[in-house]
């Protein structure tokens, strides 16, 4: 084979890469555009900002649709006397305690009820016998128990110094001894029902 | 929110405001408040009372308290010893009151809860012994149904008092089954008496299995008051169904 024939060929077809993109891509008009260096910087904080605050209106749309779930329990009449008796004037110390022990002492049989209660609550859920409305009422409700708790022992720590630890005991025997008592007095009661049903 | 309380400075008492009917109209039913003012109530009173400083207060019985208690419940034992058993059921009655008017509810729930049910124990028996007395003085079979309301009245008090020593953890006591039992022979329930018989009897059977009886007599005797009220009331179901 002769080199001229070589360099004729060579010549005829030009250059040859071993590349995809092959020859065309060096013809094309590339148009380039000068960008500030803060354009993304800006564009991914107006991400985050929108997502922020679609969080926290969708946070509080949350709340206050949890907040408008009616309690599992009934009304709180101890807290709301306390409150009552607190704004009152004139009002002897020890009448205060007293309505803050009784406070406690619901505060105790409430997370005592729901401590029972939540294994129940668990398996109601689990096999569907309970709906996602009721079930987030019950964690609500575990949550506002504790929040109250923890109120009443600051109320009784204003009160007097220290006496936040002796106050959670006298709580304890208070609703075990309340129950004992309501139940002694419902006795007259019973009767009476008893006695209707057996004359009916 | 206008106040449901009034405040009496002198007596430090508070009650439902005479207006309530107003704010929350007549049909609402109030007991939840009225109990919870009655606690209050009753807890001021007691911190009123005590001479200790609010952090000192435990809820540790009071001794005087205990003293007064026993002193009306020995009388009770005396009265019936002399088979005075009316008189034994008013102390008993009355020491029973004196017990949740002289405790305080911060005191111990576990000695409040035992003392409680000692001395309504010792008032079932009374009941039913006065009942015996009174009213089936003359019948000797377990099967005689009160006559009288007074009778049904006492005996309905007594069943009453029963279900609240079932609540207090005497559920599995099948000393209780028995008197269920005696207690609804003699209001002429023959079917709840049956089932309670059988309850006690299968409660009976539990302790002997279990081997853990300081009186295994005690049991046995028990047992075969059970089975007799058991075959009485099957007796009387039979009767009452004219198949007997």
């Amino acid at each position: 084979m002769s080199s001229s024939s070589f360099n004729d060929t060579y010549e005829k077809f030009g250059n040859f890469t071993n590349g995809t993109a092959g020859n065309n891509t060096q013809n094309e008009n590339v148009l380039t555009k000068k960008v500030s260096v803060y354009t993304p910087l800006i564009y991914v904080s107006i991400l985050i900002i929108s997502l922020l605050i679609f969080g926290s209106k969708y946070k509080k749309n949350q709340q206050i649709k949890k907040n408008q779930l009616p309690s599992i329990f009934d009304n709180d009449e101890p807290r709301n006397l306390y409150y009552q008796l607190k704004q009152m004037d004139g009002i002897h110390e020890k009448v205060l305690q007293a309505a803050l022990l009784n406070r406690g002492a619901e505060a105790v049989r409430r997370s005592f009820k729901l401590k029972e209660a939540g294994p129940q609550f668990e398996i109601l859920y689990k096999t569907g016998a309970m709906g996602d409305d009721y079930y987030e009422r019950c964690q609500r409700e575990v949550k506002i128990v504790e929040a109250e708790f923890k109120s009443c022992l600051q109320e009784a720590e204003m009160m007097q110094k220290g006496w936040a630890q002796n106050y959670v005991a006298l709580c304890r025997e208070i609703c075990f001894t309340e129950a004992l008592r309501r139940r002694y007095a419902s006795i007259p009661k019973r009767c009476l029902l008893y006695k209707k049903i057996v004359s009916a | 929110m206008s106040s449901l309380i009034d405040y009496n400075p002198n007596s430090k008492q508070i009650k439902l405001t005479s207006d309530i009917k107003d704010i929350y109209g007549t049909n609402t039913d109030n007991t939840a408040l009225e109990i919870n003012i009655n606690q209050i109530n009753e807890l001021s009173n007691s911190l009123i009372h005590s001479t200790l400083a609010l952090g000192k207060i435990t809820p540790e019985p009071n001794a005087k308290s205990t003293t007064l208690i026993k002193g009306m419940f020995s009388k009770s034992i005396e009265a019936l010893q002399k088979k005075k058993y009316e008189d034994a059921l008013k102390f008993v009655t009355l020491s029973i009151d004196m017990m949740l008017k002289a405790r305080s509810y911060y005191e111990a729930f576990a000695i409040q809860m035992q003392e409680l049910q000692f001395m309504m124990k010792h008032k079932v028996d009374l009941t039913l012994a006065l009942y015996s007395q009174k009213y089936a003085k003359n019948n000797t079979t377990a099967e005689s149904s009160s006559t009288t309301d007074d009778g049904q009245d006492m005996l309905i008090l007594c069943l009453q008092d029963l279900e609240m020593l079932c609540s207090l953890g005497l559920l599995a006591d099948p000393q209780i089954s028995l008197r269920k039992t005696d207690v609804y022979m003699k209001l002429g329930e023959f079917i709840k008496a049956k089932a309670e018989a059988e309850r006690g009897l299968a409660l009976v059977t539990d302790l002997l299995t279990s081997r853990k009886v300081a009186n295994p007599a005690q049991i046995k005797d028990l047992s075969l008051k059970l089975k007799l009220l058991f075959v009485s009331a099957e007796r009387a179901i039979l009767k009452e169904n004219g198949d007997l």
